[in-house]
């Protein structure tokens, strides 16, 4: 299990990947949300780590506001996403500072062909290159697996931890709503949208897995920071 | 003239503001099609808005900012999360879409100031051209989705980019060209004007497309003249579909453009050494080379104009000035016809002037509404 550090003492999000963990979530949840008027505290987690931990939730490549929703979620706190262009910028400074200081980094999807940032869509730098690289079908591939991954943790939270569930059904219903039978009279339905999204997935996964490994290994030639934060669109001819 | 026609453009612009020209600026066409500086200055890219303010009038072209927020909201919540809503509706519809390929050119070649923004413009119209070639072709995993394209539009021998709004898409046998816009759809009915607009938009995208596949040697009917529009059903911001077929609309701005000079000869019409360098004058001799370079082009002032172009302001306070009709409006500049401008047309109506052969039916019937009018001790 991974742990991101903030300040000295507290430990703030667990690797939200897997589902036995979101209790540790909630316990994050209860901690952030403002349930009294108490001006926000010291210890509250920046918003690059809020953004890490909602792009673990989704477990895909995402859309720079879906992952601020994610980020409020898992955290309580909100995120406002036009400060994200500027997040940007910190990271990519941060990162020619002292190359590879933080265990993550907040980082753009690439495209598959030239490796250019695609603005939109954020990743985390320390998943693996195959997730960061976008071909034709990835970016549907990532939203329908994002649903999937956010409609089963709602499904476990309505069980166990309604607070939680609370918390991710807005995020869960603005993804499960374009799925067939996602949302029902208005709220989700998170096992028909499970099944849509996987039935989809079963019918474009494996072409786009191949696209993105033949891509990745591509890739892998460029330097590092490259592989972070892409290749300049205006640096090379377009691909 | 020497150099190229893009060079004469250039010398014309001489360093003023620029501002790409898109599809709004070219569905503005049909509102005026005599127009001659309207069409030179969009084709050399010159910023109107900017022109309008040097010569103290200034316009307000584009849309309201609490619009453009609106559409923003509804034209975000669409394209969301690799456009999932938009798939969603156009799937509900029956259109067969089982592998979404998008291409999504806004993410990769953004164009909002942080780059240089011809480069952007130059790849997107690049990675544009192969996707819609690639998609008329329909070779196998070809992007079906490409939003931000950069089309090519032919001004009449200036060839420009259009930054486009709308979404080329592939289904089956055709592309199609889909715009989300935020104005509602109420009852199934929508604003007969704002459809009536982007309908004229879409067909500037649907002409490009059919340009682009006629020089490449393709059926133009790869490209489908009905346009798909996503609008918010209602008051809610819940999308909806309508279609509008816009095959009359693409052939009126053939046939328009068609009829018109080139802009070579408008150019051409331009006495040499007069641009809009307007280093080291002061406010009014900037005003006055701005107002010859017009007048050398020519204006034709319509009210219709208000509505599409920032300079039409000064064009309506020169066209009063002249005392031309065509202020008042087509309906009566046509009323008017034969008269050059109402202060004759209203010595015609009192006869202190005696008409001209052309002038001799509108005489008559300016006669007879003056002798009603004094009937009724109104003048």
């Amino acid at each position: 299990m991974q742990w991101a550090t903030v300040g000295q003492e507290y430990v703030v999000f667990p690797d939200c990947r897997s589902m036995q963990n979101t209790d540790v979530c909630a316990r994050s949840v209860s901690y952030g949300r403002p349930m009294t008027d108490q001006p926000r505290q010291r210890r509250d987690p920046p918003i690059r780590e809020r953004l890490l931990a909602g792009l673990e939730v989704l477990g895909a490549a995402s859309e720079v506001r879906t992952v601020a929703e994610a980020a409020e979620a898992c955290t309580g706190l909100y995120v406002n996403n036009r400060q994200v262009a500027s997040l940007r910028r910190s990271e990519r400074t941060s990162w020619d500072a002292r190359p590879s200081a933080r265990p993550a980094y907040l980082a753009p999807a690439l495209h598959h062909r030239g490796f250019e940032p695609i603005r939109g869509y954020l990743t985390s730098s320390e998943w693996d290159l195959p997730r960061r690289v976008v071909g034709p079908l990835s970016l549907r591939v990532d939203y329908l697996r994002a649903t999937t991954n956010v409609s089963r943790r709602l499904a476990w939270a309505r069980k166990q931890s309604p607070e939680t569930a609370n918390a991710f059904e807005r995020l869960a219903w603005r993804l499960a709503r374009s799925v067939p039978g996602g949302v029902r009279n208005g709220s989700v339905d998170p096992a028909a949208a499970i099944r849509a999204a996987q039935a989809e997935l079963d019918l474009i996964e494996e072409e786009d897995q191949a696209q993105r490994e033949e891509a990745a290994a591509k890739l892998e030639q460029l330097d590092r920071r490259e592989q972070v934060f892409g290749v300049d669109p205006q640096s090379r001819k377009a691909a | 003239m020497a150099g190229s026609l893009d060079q004469r453009l250039e010398n014309l612009r001489a360093g003023f503001d620029t501002v790409r020209p898109n599809a709004r600026t070219i569905a503005a066409l049909r509102d005026n099609p005599g127009c001659a500086s309207r069409r030179v200055l969009d084709a050399a890219g010159i910023d109107k808005a900017k022109l309008a303010e040097r010569l103290g009038h200034e316009g307000q072209e584009g849309q309201s900012r609490f619009a453009l927020q609106r559409g923003d909201r509804f034209e975000k919540d669409v394209k969301a999360n690799a456009f999932a809503v938009a798939i969603d509706l156009l799937r509900r519809d029956g259109f067969d879409l089982d592998a979404v390929r998008l291409l999504l050119l806004r993410d990769l070649y953004p164009i909002d100031g942080t780059g240089d923004q011809d480069v952007m413009l130059a790849k997107r119209a690049e990675e544009t051209r192969t996707a819609i070639l690639d998609m008329a072709r329909a070779k196998p995993d070809s992007y079906n989705l490409v939003d931000g394209g950069a089309l090519e539009w032919d001004f009449g021998g200036a060839i420009a980019r259009l930054e486009t709004d709308g979404i080329a898409w592939r289904f089956k046998d055709q592309i199609r060209v889909v715009e989300i816009k935020s104005f509602p759809l109420v009852d199934g009915r929508a604003d007969a004007g704002k459809v009536g607009a982007t309908a004229w938009q879409g067909a500037v995208y649907i002409a490009a497309i059919q340009d682009l596949l006629e020089a490449n040697g393709m059926s133009t009917d790869l490209v489908s003249t009905e346009l798909i529009l996503m609008l918010p059903r209602n008051t809610a911001l819940v999308p909806t579909m309508l279609k509008v077929d816009v095959l009359r609309h693409v052939r009126t701005l053939r046939r328009l453009l068609a009829g018109q000079d080139s802009i070579d000869e408008l150019v051409a019409k331009l006495p040499a050494g007069l641009d809009l360098d307007l280093d080291g004058l002061d406010e009014e001799q900037a005003k006055d080379r701005i107002a010859a370079v017009l007048k050398a082009i020519g204006t034709s002032y319509a009210p219709s104009c208000l509505e599409s172009c920032a300079l039409a302001r000064y064009c309506r306070a020169r066209a009063r000035e002249a005392h031309d009709p065509r202020h008042l409006g087509v309906e009566v500049r046509g009323a008017l016809a034969g008269v050059p401008t109402t202060e004759r047309a209203a010595r015609l109506a009192e006869g202190s002037a005696r008409p001209r052969t052309e002038e001799k039916d509108t005489a008559k019937l300016l006669a007879g509404v003056h002798r009603v009018l004094v009937q009724e001790g109104l003048v």
